[in-house]
């Protein structure tokens, strides 16, 4: 795959320093702290490699290739946070036959640090998350959606602070609406909210308490051609606190992030892996020690029989 | 680790999912406005549908997103491929549309870019919009009434349908993933193997 450096707030002399090779291959760089963020989206119960059938994606993906790409990232590089961004759930047999339990308990296994909850999530109902719930080992965050007298009261979350490190990262997350997309037998009792004033209101919190860097985790989908339908390009537009999306839904596969500028002109970071664990996102964030500026390489890597 | 966790839950899979359900004579892939697999699951849902109503059914529609997996090579389609197209327990429905609420049916796939359609219906896009709607090589009649087969997911509003919500329907009690299952099934028994041609049902106008 591509690398590709994105760089902000640095002057062109400094670009100068990060892009020579040595800087971005060394390990520990004395001058700056890194965060490897790692990333999947819309996995959809593909715990297996694609089959060598002469389909597109054959051979490609499978969980337990992608655990071993993460222990090892893990035994590399000194903070790492491992996030999904929804529809762990539902497409493939294991599904229809075992109601989620090999996805969520491989998660787990995989030691993910956070997710949410994408539409699919809600296709065998309340009930088999109720069910399901126990084999989840880290939060799930759906900071708009309103779960109180249903059974993810006090199971969905808001907001998640990390701390990697000296790096603190605050990650809540954003679900898309539900109505008309998942029928109201599944769902019944969770409240969808309009997700732009949960966002603005939650990462200004997140940046209050002193997180260096605030990611949503949205299930929002990457972009629309209706204009003003909420998506993440349209967050990163209108929000201010927001300084990474980790997007869902629309299966997009950015092989780079796209940049947007928010309200304040900054840039705003957003990576979405397309579909079926296919891909592990995956991108290095440098922070200068007064946390100033932060440079961001992207290097997502294809899991294929050459993963160890 | 998770080889050996999974093991148990492929082995009881592979008891049933394995199975070969018919053969798949060349590739078929889904894609906007017209696709091989889309004109495939669209045909077949409209004979399900007759043969399980009886009715002259007159189109089948399905909503592009709710096709899973997008490519079948050529060869054995196994039980398990059919899950991944249609993973969900939705069911076989065929609804009575006025010709306002087939316009407007045809309006939403046509700004949505064109969904799966069965061969019966024709018509250009031009700007997200459906032009020159053809039904049987006919324009829509304001005073007929049209049988039209769906999923129940749709007939209940979603993927923004909720138009069609309160037309009047009938249930074949088959569920969508059963309905492509039998077809398969019988083309096999047969000794045809499944196959989708282009036949220029949806073009986008120049």
């Amino acid at each position: 795959m591509n690398r590709r450096t994105f760089l902000h707030k640095t002057s062109i002399t400094a670009a100068g320093i990060l892009l020579s090779g040595g800087y971005l291959a060394g390990m520990n760089d004395p001058e700056r702290y890194k965060l490897t963020l790692l990333h999947t989206n819309d996995v959809h119960s593909r715990l297996d490699p694609f089959p060598m059938d002469g389909s597109r994606m054959q051979g490609l993906g499978g969980v337990a290739r992608r655990a071993a790409l993460i222990r090892k990232i893990r035994q590399e590089e000194p903070n790492v946070l491992l996030v999904d961004a929804g529809d762990m759930l539902q497409g493939t047999p294991y599904f229809n036959l075992f109601g989620g339990e090999p996805e969520f308990s491989s998660m787990s296994a995989m030691n993910y640090d956070v997710g949410i909850l994408g539409n699919h999530d809600f296709d065998g109902g309340l009930e088999l998350l109720d069910k399901q719930w126990h084999r989840l080992n880290f939060p799930i965050l759906n900071a708009n959606y309103r779960v109180a007298d249903t059974v993810l009261e006090g199971r969905v979350g808001d907001f998640e602070i990390f701390e990697r490190g000296p790096i603190r990262i605050g990650v809540f997350g954003l679900g898309i609406a539900l109505e008309g997309l998942v029928p109201a037998s599944l769902h019944g009792g969770v409240r969808y909210e309009d997700p732009l004033p949960v966002a603005q209101r939650t990462a200004r919190l997140l940046k209050k308490k002193g997180c260096h860097l605030v990611i949503c985790l949205s299930h929002l989908g990457f972009k629309y051609e209706q204009t003003g339908r909420i998506s993440d390009v349209v967050l990163a537009q209108k929000s201010e606190d927001i300084d990474l999306i980790i997007g869902g839904h629309t299966h997009t596969f950015l092989e780079q992030p796209e940049v947007v500028s928010n309200r304040l002109g900054q840039p705003v970071y957003i990576g979405q892996v397309g579909w079926a664990g296919t891909v592990l996102g995956r991108m290095d964030i440098w922070f200068e020690k007064n946390y100033k500026s932060t440079c961001v390489t992207c290097s997502p890597a294809l899991i294929n029989n050459a993963t160890n | 680790m998770l080889e050996h966790y999974l093991t148990p839950y492929r082995q009881q899979l592979a008891r049933t999912m394995n199975d070969t359900v018919a053969i798949v004579g060349h590739e078929l892939t889904l894609q906007k406005p017209e696709s091989s697999l889309g004109n495939l699951l669209a045909d077949l849902i409209v004979e399900e549908a007759r043969g399980a109503t009886g009715l002259q059914v007159d189109l089948a529609i399905q909503n592009y997103g709710g096709v899973r997996r997008t490519s079948l090579a050529a060869g054995p389609l196994r039980l398990g491929m059919i899950y991944e197209i249609m993973p969900f327990d939705n069911l076989l429905v065929v609804l009575k549309l006025d010709a306002a609420g087939l316009e407007r049916l045809v309006e939403h796939m046509a700004a949505q870019g064109g969904w799966p359609v069965s061969a019966s219906v024709r018509y250009q896009i031009q700007e997200n919009r459906p032009q020159a709607v053809l039904i049987h090589n006919r324009p829509i009649e304001q005073d007929k009434t049209y049988f039209v087969a769906m999923s129940d997911y749709i007939a209940n509003g979603g993927d923004r349908c909720d138009f069609l919500r309160d037309y009047p329907r009938i249930d074949t009690g088959l569920l969508m993933r059963d309905a492509i299952i039998q077809h398969c099934t019988r083309r096999m028994q047969q000794g045809l193997l499944i196959d989708a041609v282009l036949d220029g049902r949806i073009t986008l106008a120049e």
